[in-house]
């Protein structure tokens, strides 16, 4: 054990003194999930098949909130050491373009003859753009939703629903909440702890992207009903202890992946929790998970949450910007790949989706429904909410509010009100 | 060994080695605190996106100084940094003056209990901050503890009205093994003899300790006030661990709102603002203080 | 020092209550850390027994191995032997750099005469009032402008000097008497000489004080670590360890094990150093 810490150190501090060797381009990659989730095998692939041509790839993790994308953005603002990174939403991506923070794209997609609208569709290219111009390619799809846990609904005779009304999702989650103590078994956990704009979410879904803000983004639009029956509807099963209390979940640091597969919720929101339900060895569980996508009031539209993303960026900075955006390509056209089976699946309108299908539930075809994992989950949805604006002030105001709803300090209406009255003089003021 | 360089000058002047001497100090000084300092205050003038890029610094005259009475996070800040400020410096004192004392005149271990107590200041402030994060949380033994004598807790950290209770305890269990420190050895100086004459006049232990060691220690105390009233300004470490500001804004302070609006928020200019506020704060202690001593002084 | 103490039976047993209830305090404050570590060596599902076990029933050494990277089943790397190397490089450069400076010009405004030197000590005197917190954002604006955001030098350049450790060390040779150099200088040394090979030696006290407490506040220092080491390799250990709690989110016994060995080099060091830590804390308290 010492003698490994020792030569570590060794290494590292031989590492940190050396200089890299000149000739071979390195590249430096930074994104959000875990190396050990994809990442790591789509360097390594990628590592193969170009080390003839002198290019390498090195990822990086951050974690992707606010903390973790400052870092990332004060990185691009301070040089040119990472040369490629993702962007997880449009507001962040826009802010990244007008920021020169994200390099235009269009000169090496002319050159080397890459159509986005061909190869990832409108709705990818639609996210892609800002004003026009390419600022990163989206290179995932998925859908948003809910993991449920299907043997608990047959055991409750309700059948797992294709869609759901905010009062259905209410109403089972009250049927599916049991037993009390360490017995207690809550209908749904919605991770309020990091999504405390979960309402906004639920709002989306119904109204499409840019809910929270008028059309010329000067003001919030948070008086629309909608946000208060979304709002209104966590707090009410908070309040009966339907799911964990936003108290509870703070406190206690709540994880929806270990609250699910140990039986604690009967559903969970994020169906990114996919790669950790997968996870057997670290979530041991013998149930069946089921998808159900956000409930929606709206009966004429449905925008997923979620949808194409993972734009990847290239630093206006970086020194290697050719070979950066050989990298992009090459990951954008299939190189993702090795991510599906963590839950991230090729936006790529050429690739073989029933391969991926294959390969994303390999081995683990029996704790998924099969029907609903397929059709719902993995097969992209048709039209998304598409977030193109976010204020950073605007967005940690209406955290504040949401919460505060949450934890019971204010009521529903109230809280709406306070956070459209201290919103709006921010866009108000905003050139 | 040396080799005497002739002086014309007088002997009592050493420019040449003194600038020398303070050279390094000074220009690392100037480069990195005094230079820095002007700029803070420039900048605070200014409206400016950091995003966009220098070009988008705009100067606004005091506009600043007048929102920021107006900006609830500001003034939540303002409010609970001196909420903590006026938890923490008077029971870290009144705790650590009877501790100090106590221990003074205990049997054996003295030395063990001081560094007992004073091992959390030390610590690193992540460190402990999870700790009693973890302490605290409903599911925490302390809870557990309180709910076995039949008494439920607050969800501290979750609750508004908690939490800024919860870090001004955790802080107070930082900070009082270093005004017992400074107690202790401050009671080391007081004579012996105050204390038998006390002893003839029939002074009982509580007489002593208000009419002999409080007096005597007024110094000390006077120097721990402003110690920890600065130190409690500058609080940061426990609020981002534990709470990084919340529930909403109930446990934002100063120095965490000048990190969010200048590295969430990006607003360079208004974080300068914030941190010109805070530095006015500290001046103003700091004359206090001064005006403390001179009259000590007199 | 109450060395003669209190006389009579009731004296005595005043002071045996005082004993205890000390020792009962002390106890009680260091329960929180004595609980980390214990829990550091405990299952991820014994943390939250209650009444605390304060011995783990099992004792799981493997949270160690998980947070070091020792062993198989650590998911992956989190660079904690870097963190470490990284914050005993900053702090060694920082302590020996802010000890020099200190040193040097300390000595100069104490025993140099030269012109200036009161105004440039009131400077050093009105500018302990500057906190670095206050400096931030410029310094983060230089420091991106040099484009040394993500290197160490953050965190080294401004810390290369301290006004606190200047005034401590110019107090401290105050005290020296004069006539020691005024001799030296008689016999043809030169300034540096005479500060090198004599005044140096005799302020050796104050400079193991300074040197503990630069330790301190150089290992512990959070806010411009996490402001200014952007990239995983940089990270001192308060800025990984804080990394480290926002991955593990749930599983505590990991946790414990890393926050435990973020500590443990500050309290060795304080063990080691504790006589000179207090005075160099204490001095200035003494003096006002």
């Amino acid at each position: 054990m010492r003698k490994s810490a020792l030569s570590f150190l060794a290494l590292s501090l031989a590492f940190s003194i050396l200089p890299l060797a000149a000739a071979p381009i390195r590249l430096l990659m930074w994104g959000g999930v875990p190396p050990e989730s994809g990442p790591q095998l789509v360097c390594d692939a990628f590592n193969k098949e170009f080390a003839s041509k002198g290019i390498s790839i090195e990822y990086e993790r951050f974690v992707n909130d606010d903390q973790g994308n400052m870092k990332l953005e004060t990185n691009l603002l301070a040089g040119g050491d990472i040369d490629i990174y993702i962007t997880y939403t449009m507001d962040r991506l826009r802010k990244r373009s007008t920021g020169n923070m994200a390099l235009n794209l269009e000169p090496f997609m002319k050159k080397t003859g890459f159509n986005l609208d061909t190869a990832i569709g409108a709705e990818g290219a639609m996210i892609s753009r800002i004003d026009g111009t390419t600022y990163g390619v989206a290179s995932k799809t998925y859908n948003n939703g809910f993991w449920v846990n299907k043997n608990m609904f047959d055991a409750a005779g309700i059948p797992v629903p294709k869609s759901w009304t905010l009062d259905e999702f209410k109403a089972i989650t009250r049927k599916l909440t049991k037993g009390s103590g360490d017995s207690k078994v809550y209908g749904a956990f919605l991770q309020t702890n990091s999504y405390k704009t979960l309402a906004a979410e639920f709002a989306g879904v119904n109204l499409g992207g840019n809910a929270v803000y008028s059309k010329d983004h000067k003001s919030t639009a948070i008086d629309n009903p909608v946000f208060e029956k979304a709002l209104g509807t966590i707090v009410e099963l908070m309040n009966d202890g339907s799911i964990p209390s936003h108290a509870d979940s703070l406190s206690q640091k709540l994880q929806g992946a270990a609250l699910f597969t140990s039986g604690k919720v009967a559903m969970v929101f994020g169906s990114w929790l996919y790669r950790d339900i997968k996870n057997v060895a670290s979530y041991p569980h013998d149930f069946v998970a089921a998808y159900v996508p956000l409930p929606s009031d709206n009966s004429k539209a449905y925008y997923m949450n979620g949808g194409p993303g993972d734009q990847v960026c290239i630093n206006p900075k970086s020194k290697n910007v050719e070979a950066a955006w050989t990298f992009v390509k090459w990951y954008v056209e299939g190189g993702i790949i090795p991510m599906a089976p963590f839950g991230r699946f090729p936006l790529y309108t050429k690739v073989d989706m029933a391969k991926l299908e294959a390969t994303a539930l390999a081995g683990v075809e029996r704790y998924f429904d099969r029907a609903s994992t397929v059709n719902g989950f993995l097969t992209p949805a048709k039209t998304f909410q598409v977030e193109t604006f976010a204020d950073p002030q605007v967005q940690a105001v209406l955290a504040e509010e949401f919460e505060l709803a949450m934890l019971g300090s204010k009521a529903v209406k109230q809280a709406l009100a306070d956070a459209k009255r201290r919103s709006d003089p921010i866009l108000a003021a905003k050139p | 060994m040396e080799a005497t360089v002739p002086r014309r000058k007088s002997p009592r002047d050493d420019s040449v080695a003194g600038y020398a001497f303070i050279a390094p100090n000074l220009l690392i000084f100037a480069a990195f605190t005094l230079l820095p300092f002007v700029f803070t205050v420039a900048t605070s003038f200014t409206d400016w996106d950091y995003t966009q890029g220098f070009g988008a610094i705009r100067f606004n005259g005091g506009h600043n100084y007048l929102e920021i009475w107006k900006d609830k996070w500001f003034l939540d800040s303002l409010k609970n940094t001196v909420f903590y400020v006026a938890g923490t410096v008077p029971v870290t004192i009144g705790i650590a003056v009877v501790l100090a004392t106590v221990i003074d005149r205990a049997v054996a271990g003295k030395d063990l209990a001081k560094l007992l107590l004073f091992i959390p200041y030390i610590s690193n402030i992540v460190a402990v901050s999870i700790v009693w994060t973890v302490l605290l949380a409903p599911s925490g033994p302390l809870a557990k503890a309180a709910l076995a004598v039949g008494f439920r807790m607050p969800v501290w950290l979750a609750d508004p009205h908690w939490v800024m209770t919860a870090i001004v305890a955790m802080s107070v269990w930082l900070g009082v093994g270093y005004a017992v420190m400074i107690y202790s050895a401050a009671l080391g100086g007081i004579p012996e003899e105050l204390y038998e004459s006390g002893d003839i006049d029939g002074a009982g232990p509580f007489q002593k300790f208000f009419c002999i060691t409080l007096p005597m220690l007024s110094h000390t105390t006077f120097f721990l006030t402003v110690t920890l009233i600065v130190a409690g300004f500058k609080v940061f470490g426990q609020i981002f661990t534990m709470t990084q500001g919340g529930p909403a804004s109930s446990s934002h302070v100063l120095v965490y709102y000048i990190y969010t609006a200048a590295f969430r928020f990006f607003r360079m200019g208004y974080a300068s603002t914030i941190s010109v506020v805070l530095f006015a704060f500290l001046l103003g202690v700091t004359v206090l203080q001064w005006r403390g001593q001179r009259k000590r002084e007199d | 020092m109450g060395t003669t103490a209190r006389k009579g039976k009731a004296g005595l047993i005043l002071r045996i209550l005082a004993t205890t209830a000390v020792f009962a305090i002390a106890l009680t404050f260091v329960a929180p850390l004595v609980w980390m570590v214990s829990a550091s060596f405990k299952l991820p599902g014994d943390i939250f027994e209650f009444p605390v076990r304060w011995i783990p029933k099992t004792f799981r050494w493997q949270n160690y191995g998980i947070v070091w990277n020792f062993l198989p089943e650590a998911p992956r790397d989190y660079r904690f032997a870097l963190a470490y190397f990284n914050s005993a490089k900053v702090t060694a450069i920082n302590v020996f750099g802010s000890v020099l400076t200190s040193c040097l010009a300390g000595y100069a405004f104490a025993k140099l005469r030269f012109k200036g030197r009161d105004f440039l000590f009131l400077l050093y005197l009105s500018a302990m009032m500057i906190p670095q917190e206050v400096v931030l954002i410029p310094k983060f604006i230089l420091f991106d402008r040099l484009g040394l955001i993500g290197t160490h030098w953050p965190i080294i350049l401004p810390y290369l000097v301290t006004p606190t450790g200047t005034f401590l060390m110019r107090q401290y040779f105050l005290q020296i008497p004069d006539s020691l150099r005024e001799s030296a200088k008689m016999d043809g040394a030169r300034e540096f000489t005479i500060w090198r090979k004599i005044m140096l030696p005799l302020a050796m006290p104050a400079v193991a004080s300074l040197g503990v407490l630069t330790f301190m506040w150089n290992w512990n220092n959070f806010l411009e670590p996490l402001v200014f080491l952007t990239r995983s390799r940089t990270y001192t250990i308060p800025v990984a360890l804080a990394g480290f709690i926002d991955e593990n989110l749930s599983d505590y016994s990991i946790i414990m094990a890393a926050s435990v060995s973020a500590l443990l080099p500050m309290v060795l060091v304080f063990l080691a150093g504790q006589k000179y830590f207090i005075k160099g804390l204490t001095a200035g308290a003494v003096k006002g």
